[in-house]
């Protein structure tokens, strides 16, 4: 694994496979966004308004995921200090909060004709907005602390105290009586899903999550050359030094 | 749609803006860095030829 952790290769491998996950992000979403959009049928209950969940679920089912992933990096980055893991930690951020974002946004609009209500304080809707603030915070460090060391190694344990709002988000709808509905798609006894609305539902998480790994390859990519950038501008200034000194 | 189509289009066009958004600033933000990379690197290598 450390081997390719090794920012040059890094860099090198994931040019190879950015521009793959990228034309595979392209069909999936099309496939999976028109499938529910236009084919799945009706639900007999709440009519055409479930077709929010195909893009509900996916982005709150990655909110969690993203930091989760931000999570398992940190720890990476804080028992063996490898500069990546801290790098994919903070460009997984953005995406995150974008897809916190997208589920609160998307949820209140299905909220409003099922529920009545764009929003209620609900433990769900609440655990979920944390997890928005988590974001935040996290990516206020980054900009917050000049020193890049330090800046990892404190944002670093914000990621993991923040994990903690993970389970919550995931077993409030059994722990507390919630307006938000139970798991539907991962339950025990199988999916309790129709394979008609299934199929593009699972098609739309795959999406979502190819779009993830595209989009975090193009952020840390970017990273590690600003990295360079800057390591090459010390490198000029020494020379220009050296150059005025003689 | 019916009734439900205010709810339904505003979702999905959230979804596809914000996720265009993120992916192009993404995308952009590499190839600047790139370009800005190599554009160093060149003056560099110029540098230690004139030497």
């Amino acid at each position: 694994m450390h081997k390719f952790a090794n920012p040059a290769r890094f860099l090198r491998i994931s040019r190879l496979i950015t521009p793959w996950c990228f034309i595979l992000t392209l069909v999936s979403l099309v496939v999976g966004l028109y499938w529910g959009l236009f084919v799945a049928p009706e639900d007999y209950q709440m009519g055409s308004a479930y077709r929010i969940i195909f893009v509900h679920v996916p982005a709150a089912h990655m909110s969690e995921i993203c930091y989760g992933f931000m999570a398992v990096v940190s720890v990476v980055a804080i028992i063996w200090k490898h500069p990546l893991a801290d790098q994919s930690a903070r460009a997984a951020a953005p995406i995150g909060a974008a897809f916190t974002a997208l589920a609160l946004l998307t949820g209140s609009l299905w909220g409003k004709p099922m529920w009545g209500t764009f929003w209620i304080w609900d433990a769900r809707l609440t655990s979920e907005l944390l997890l928005l603030f988590l974001y935040f915070g996290y990516m206020a460090v980054w900009e917050a602390i000049d020193d890049r060391v330090q800046a990892a190694r404190i944002a670093a344990v914000v990621a993991l105290v923040g994990a903690i709002n993970l389970p919550i988000i995931k077993f409030s709808v059994n722990w507390w009586n919630t307006l938000h509905q139970p798991a539907s798609l991962l339950k025990s006894g199988g999916s309790g899903m129709h394979p008609d609305m299934l199929w593009p539902l699972l098609i739309s998480i795959l999406a979502f999550y190819l779009y993830f790994v595209t989009v975090l390859l193009w952020r840390i990519q970017t990273l590690i050359i600003r990295r360079q950038i800057r390591g090459l501008q010390m490198r000029l200034a020494d020379e220009k030094n050296k150059k005025g000194l003689n | 749609m019916g009734e439900y189509a205010i709810f339904v289009w505003p979702s999905y066009a959230a979804v596809i803006v914000i996720m265009i958004a993120v992916g192009f600033i993404s995308w952009k933000n590499k190839n600047r860095s790139e370009k800005k990379l190599t554009d160093l690197q060149s003056k560099f290598d110029n540098m230690n030829k004139q030497e």
